[in-house]
Formats: C-alpha cells, structure tokens, sequence
C-alpha cells in the first residue's frame, strides 16, 4: 500500500546518510528503520557501535518519527529508556527533514549535548564537572557496543556449527 | 524486496550524476517540494518566499501555522498560486524520461557489429580486467552516436533551417527575413499556423539537440528587446488552464455547532461515506477539505473520484498504524551490514583529516627541511589505520 508517508520514505532511502552512519528499513516494513552511528572521531565517544530505531507513523513528514537507542547511552540528553531529548524531534521539527537530517543531528548532539535541559542528570553534572568521569563512563558505553556487536557474530558461529 | 521494486520507480535528482550533464541536478532538486519531495503538485508561493505543493503545505499549516523552512508565521489564506511554476514544472516532467535517455554516458561494452573491424575485439578480450582500457573501446561508439546526430541534425537543418538573414517566426513558424520579425510587429500580431502544427513542435523540441530549438533560442534572444518576448512555442501546448467555476474552495466547518445529521448531509453532498464515529467523519472532512482545495489550485484539476480514491487509501492507512511492533529490528546480518558501512564511512572520514592535518603539517616542514625527509616521517596510509583501531582491537582481544 503507498500512502505519502511511505512514498516520502523511499525517498529518504534514496539520500546517502552522513559519513559514519548507516540506516535501512526493515525488510518488511519501511515505516520502521534501524541505523547506526559511529561514535565521532576525538570524543568520548570514538568508534562506539551505536544502535537507534526510528519509527515512522502515517503522518511522517508533517510529525517528527520516534527516535530511541537500542544500545545503552551515557548521554546527558538520554534517557534511560534509549529516548532521546532532542529539539529537532520536537518542538523544532520541520517536514523537510529527512532522515539523513535527522541522523545528523542525533550525531553531533553526541559530543554536543544540551545541558539545560537534561534527560540523565547525573550524565549532565559529570559532563559539566567531571569531565574525565564523563568519559570513562562513556568509554564503558562504547566498549558495551562492541561486546554487543561481537556478541552478534558469536552467535551466528555458533549456528555455523 | 517489496520495497527494492519501488525503488526503481522513484525519481531523484541523483539520476542525473552519472548522465553527461551531472548538473541538471540542481535543476531537478528546485522543481521539487521541500515536504514530499517530489516534483511540485499545484504549487503555493508563500509570503515568505518558499514554495511547496498545495497539498503538503496546508496539511502542514493546520497544525502548525509556520513556514516549514523559515518558520515565519504563516497561514492558509498567505498561500498563492504559482501558475507559472506549475506549467515548467509539468513541461520538465514530461522532458525528463528524454533527457536522461539522450544525456546517458553508455556504459556497457558495446556490441561490435560484424562490419567493424576485428581489432576490436581482440583488444576487448586482452584487456577485460583493465576499465580504462575499456573505457577506449566505449569511445568509438560514443563518438559514433554523436556522429549520427550530429548527421540528422545537418539533415534537418537542411529541411528546415531558414538562410543566413532569415529567420523562423516562434509563433506561426513561418520563415521571414530576420528585419521584418525584428523591427515589425509581425510577432505581436500573427497567430499560431495550426493546431496541428504547433501541437507537434514540443515534440520535436524535447530532444536536445534539436535545431528547432536552437532556433527558437536564438529568435527570442534577438527580439528581446521588443515589448513581446516571443512566447516559445512550448506555452501554446500549455495554455494556463483556469480552474473551472464549478470548482468551488471547501471551506471550513464549525463543528461544534453542527449535528450529527448536518455533518452526514455534508459528507453525503460530497458523496463521502457517512460511516465510523463522529470524530472521525470530521476528520475525513476535514481531510477531504485538504484534498479539494488542494485540487483546486491545479491547473489540471483531478476528478473528485480519484480525491476520493486518496481519502479512503488515507483512512485505510491510519487503521494500519497499530500493528507496527516498536521493537521489531534488523536480523543480525542486516545489523553487521549496517555497522561496516557507517564504519567505513567514518574511516574515511578520519583519513581525510588526518591527510588534511600531514598535508598542513607537510607544508611546514617543507619550509624548514627538505621534501624527501618529510614523506619518510609522514605516510598517513600506512600509520594511521592501525593507530586509530588500536583500542578497538585489544579490547577484541581481552
């Protein structure tokens, strides 16, 4: 069934993402993706394999799509849940994003969080006062993402044998 | 695999990166709406300046009464018809599948007929695995398909080209010395020679290299300076079409202080159904509303069947919403095919800083050492890929 949402979002398909970041939809579905972002360069973050699902409903683009994390975050604007607080999904949210945009700006919100109004409290007091804490507690995330990643082909070696 | 077969189908700006003229791009991506992204349907000017399609900005609007990329304030009755963008956007849309057939760089080997030599094909077998020698053979064919057109474009030529001092009318298409066309009012007066004529010019024109064109060209430079700029013989093929009166804008119901049987009268005059909860027939009201009025910006207004056809795909479409599982992911090749793309395209982006930071730090040494010590000390390949996996790998190791 094609209805203007789904239309617009074979067209994102079409838009390379940012460097460092791939997505896809679900084979099945396109009103749901996954993506990955790669943790950018010279930041706490370096390398981590992070996971988001994004999901679209019939009102895509004219509402934003619900972002979260599958990986576990230490961000000060993550919460708990993978849920992330970001204006652009919200409130500043116009229909000509896409979701090459949208992956951008959850990128660079990684290094440049908003502390004003935190989703981790304690992630934005160390981010703001301990910044050496900050990172190692963000090093433990990164070092999660790829225990998950290696913890994915250890399975499938072992459905090999 | 569903989804990769409509992928085919949709065009993107992007078509034209690998044609001869990559930049028609740009051209491409501006006849297109910021919303859907697709090529503009009944285009709205707003007072800030954008444009999107009639459709997208007013369903856009009623939630949020901004420009979607200035965000200045913005509401239904700012919006104006842009007639003029709606006929170039519908004459590139028709030019389209044209030009990107005729501006393809051919890129398969192309078969040697059994008339052309036969060094050919020995230097296609020794060289298989080498594209740029391949790319040789492709030349030949490039340049004998230019040939061809630059052939019938003589023959044609021939046919119709006028002489030197003369010149083709754009409108009546009759030839005339080039004096009369730009010191006379020939051009305000004459009419089109005939509707079948004029109506098989676009025809001729949509193809790049056509002479018909050039000229056209070439006739409205040199009369521009007239009061009439020489309509192209284009317009008359898309007479602005005014939307019809019985075409009336909807307009917005006060629900509150309407019954139930009003609202069914309402829905019934449109011939919408008159079924579900009250909340959502003013929503398929409402919807429709968007859908009319949109209609009625077009110059090509669609059959209210066919509005109606999209109002019941968008009712069907909202009962579907529920269904999606929100944890529903990627199965795990689909998840490491994702990671070693976003990985490869960070490295890569990681190499060029840092070649951009040895290219600076080159520049300085040159000046104080010699150029050749400064390579030894300085080979970004080769150092860098092992230093910035480094954490990554003995934590693989642990």
């Amino acid at each position: 069934m094609s209805t203007p949402a789904r239309r617009r979002l074979m067209r994102d398909l079409k838009v390379d993402p940012p460097d460092g970041v791939s997505a896809s939809p679900l084979t099945d579905n396109v009103m749901i993706w996954n993506a990955i972002i790669i943790g950018p360069a010279d930041t706490p973050f370096e390398d981590g394999t992070f996971r988001l699902s994004i999901n679209f409903d019939e009102q895509y683009p004219n509402k934003p799509p619900q972002v979260k994390f599958l990986s576990t975050m230490f961000h000060p604007n993550v919460y708990a849940s993978g849920e992330l607080c970001l204006d652009i999904l919200q409130n500043r949210w116009s229909p000509t994003f896409d979701v090459a945009s949208i992956l951008t700006s959850v990128q660079s919100l990684l290094n440049d969080p908003n502390i004003s109004s935190p989703a981790n409290v304690e992630a934005a007091n160390l981010y703001k006062d301990h910044t050496s804490q900050y990172a190692k507690r963000v090093r433990e995330t990164v070092e999660k993402s790829w225990a998950d990643d290696l913890m994915d082909n250890e399975d499938d070696d072992e459905m090999e044998e | 695999m569903n989804i990769l077969g409509d992928l085919n189908n949709i065009t993107d700006p992007l078509d034209f990166k690998d044609t001869k003229v990559p930049k028609l791009f740009e051209i491409d991506s501006l006849l297109r709406c910021h919303i859907c992204k697709e090529f503009l349907s009944a285009p709205m000017l707003t007072n800030c300046g954008h444009t999107f399609c009639s459709v997208c900005i007013r369903k856009y609007l009623i939630h949020t009464p901004k420009c979607p990329i200035c965000s200045k304030e913005l509401r239904e009755s700012n919006l104006c018809r842009n007639v003029l963008l709606e006929q170039t956007v519908l004459s590139y849309k028709n030019l389209r599948p044209d030009l990107l057939e005729n501006l393809q760089i051919p890129k398969e080997i192309p078969q040697i007929s059994n008339s052309e030599s036969k060094e050919q094909d020995v230097e296609v077998i020794e060289n298989i695995d080498d594209d740029d020698d391949v790319v040789i053979i492709e030349e030949p064919k490039k340049r004998k398909s230019e040939a061809n057109n630059i052939g019938q474009l003589f023959k044609k030529q021939k046919e119709k080209q006028p002489g030197k001092d003369k010149s083709r009318c754009p409108i009546c298409q009759k030839i005339f010395h080039r004096d009369i066309l730009e010191q006379t009012t020939h051009i305000d007066t004459c009419s089109p020679k005939s509707e079948h004529d004029s109506s098989s010019l676009p025809n001729s024109s949509l193809s790049p290299s056509s002479p018909k064109k050039k000229q056209d060209l070439q006739t409205r430079s040199s009369t521009s300076n007239q009061n009439s700029p020489a309509p192209s013989s284009i317009s008359f093929h898309f007479q602005p079409k005014e939307p019809t009166t019985d075409l009336k804008k909807l307009t917005k119901l006060d629900f509150s202080s309407l019954s139930n049987s009003a609202l069914k009268q309402r829905l019934t005059k449109l011939e919408l159904p008159v079924t579900g909860t009250r909340n959502q027939m003013e929503a398929r009201y409402n919807e429709y509303l968007i859908l009319w009025n949109a209609n009625c910006d077009s110059i090509n207004p669609k059959n209210p069947k066919i509005l109606r056809k999209s109002l019941s795909q968008w009712e069907n479409s909202l009962k579907f919403k529920n269904n999606s599982g929100d944890d529903k992911q990627l199965d795990k090749n689909s998840w490491n095919q994702l990671i070693s793309q976003a990985k490869k395209s960070a490295l890569k982006v990681k190499k060029d800083n840092k070649d951009e930071e040895d290219d600076e730090k080159n520049d300085t040494n040159v000046d104080l050492k010699g150029n050749d010590e400064v390579q030894e000390t300085n080979d970004p390949d080769e150092s860098f890929p092992e230093l910035k996996t480094s954490s990554q790998e003995q934590f693989f190791n642990a």
